[in-house]
């Protein structure tokens, strides 16, 4: 196993990709309305006192050696809309 | 928190912790953009995982288990969540009677459930004892059993508490007309005091007492002059009778202790 561990939960790797595509400067005409990821990821399972805890995160190096876990796929749709 | 990668999670713990972590998501997404005042903001339309795992079945039960390093044998599991609408969700899910004066959270049957056992209820919508009301009398409590994991009779016992009777109030009833004047009343306000229209048996000190008039959140009894202390029971069922004691003798009027199963 690798020296190091993956801490993200699902919902934080979403929220910040999410986070990092929102541009709501005022004056620009053209915004993005739709985004999507195909990115490879490091999934674990946790757990807390509500049950299992999904994390997800980047790898954190480039190069995968016989000793890290093998990268699963996140594919997500996201889209612009109201916040309700 | 703590990893637990080398231990398997049942399937449907693995789908509803993803379901909760969408959720999460798109929740601090909305609050962001309320907070940032922002007009629009982004919203999950569908998301899909391909997770290297091992599949197993352990009582019967699917369970899955992260792939650890030059682990080659894995299998790939491939989940798709897309965003639902409200009217795909009315239009396929059972529909459960809301009744708000019956919304007692499932926490308030005390230790007939634990924590575990709770939040598999929680996960198919139902948090109160009317929401159990309705499952028990729409008969889909073994539906209910084999999607939760809970034992059918587990639930049943649980279904049956749920129902029983319960007293928030014991206290002489002054409403009492002519007629009635020489006969005193006792009057019990509560909830569950009717199971298909039919009041639940009622014994004081393991006499039976009459019931002159029910209703689904209050009874007047009509009992006789030794019964206005002593321990009342009243049961629906019997593996799910309602116990306590009280005092509405001249001496000790007011008085009602706790002695609930």
């Amino acid at each position: 196993m690798s020296g190091y561990a993956t801490r993200r939960a699902l919902s934080e790797l979403i929220f910040d990709l999410a986070d990092s595509i929102q541009t709501g400067r005022p004056g620009i005409a053209v915004q993005a309305v739709s985004a999507e990821f195909n990115l490879p990821v490091e999934m674990r399972f946790a757990a807390d006192v509500s049950g299992p805890v999904i994390l997800a995160d980047f790898a954190p190096t480039r190069t995968r050696t016989a000793f890290d876990p093998p990268f699963g796929r996140l594919a997500l749709t996201l889209v612009r809309g109201g916040p309700g | 928190m703590s990893p637990i990668s080398a231990n398997a999670v049942a399937l449907e713990d693995f789908i509803q912790a993803v379901q909760s972590q969408l959720d999460t998501a798109q929740a601090r997404m909305t609050l962001k953009a309320q907070n940032d005042k922002l007009p629009l903001t982004f919203a999950i339309r569908d998301i899909s995982m391909d997770l290297k795992a091992h599949v197993e079945v352990q009582s019967g039960e699917i369970r899955i288990r992260p792939a650890g390093p030059a682990d080659t044998s894995a299998s790939t599991l491939h989940v798709v969540f897309a965003v639902i609408t409200k009217p795909m969700i009315d239009e396929n899910a059972v529909q459960l009677a809301v009744d708000d004066k019956d919304e007692v959270p499932l926490d308030e049957l005390g230790d007939t459930l634990d924590e575990e056992e709770r939040r598999r209820l929680d996960w198919i919508g139902v948090r109160t004892v009317s929401k159990l009301n309705e499952i028990s009398k729409r008969g889909l409590g073994r539906s209910v059993g084999r999607i939760t994991n809970l034992p059918i009779d587990k639930l049943e016992s649980v279904l049956a508490r749920a129902s029983r009777p319960m007293v928030d109030s014991v206290e002489r009833d002054s409403s009492s007309n002519g007629t009635d004047a020489l006969r005193q009343r006792l009057k019990l306000r509560g909830r569950n005091f009717l199971k298909d229209g039919v009041p639940p048996k009622i014994a004081v000190d393991g006499r039976p007492v009459s019931v002159v008039r029910a209703s689904g959140d209050e009874l007047v009894l009509a009992p006789a002059a030794d019964q206005f202390a002593g321990q009342m029971s009243l049961a629906h069922d019997p593996r799910a009778t309602t116990e306590f004691w009280f005092d509405e003798s001249a001496g000790g009027a007011g008085q009602r202790e706790e002695g609930m199963p």
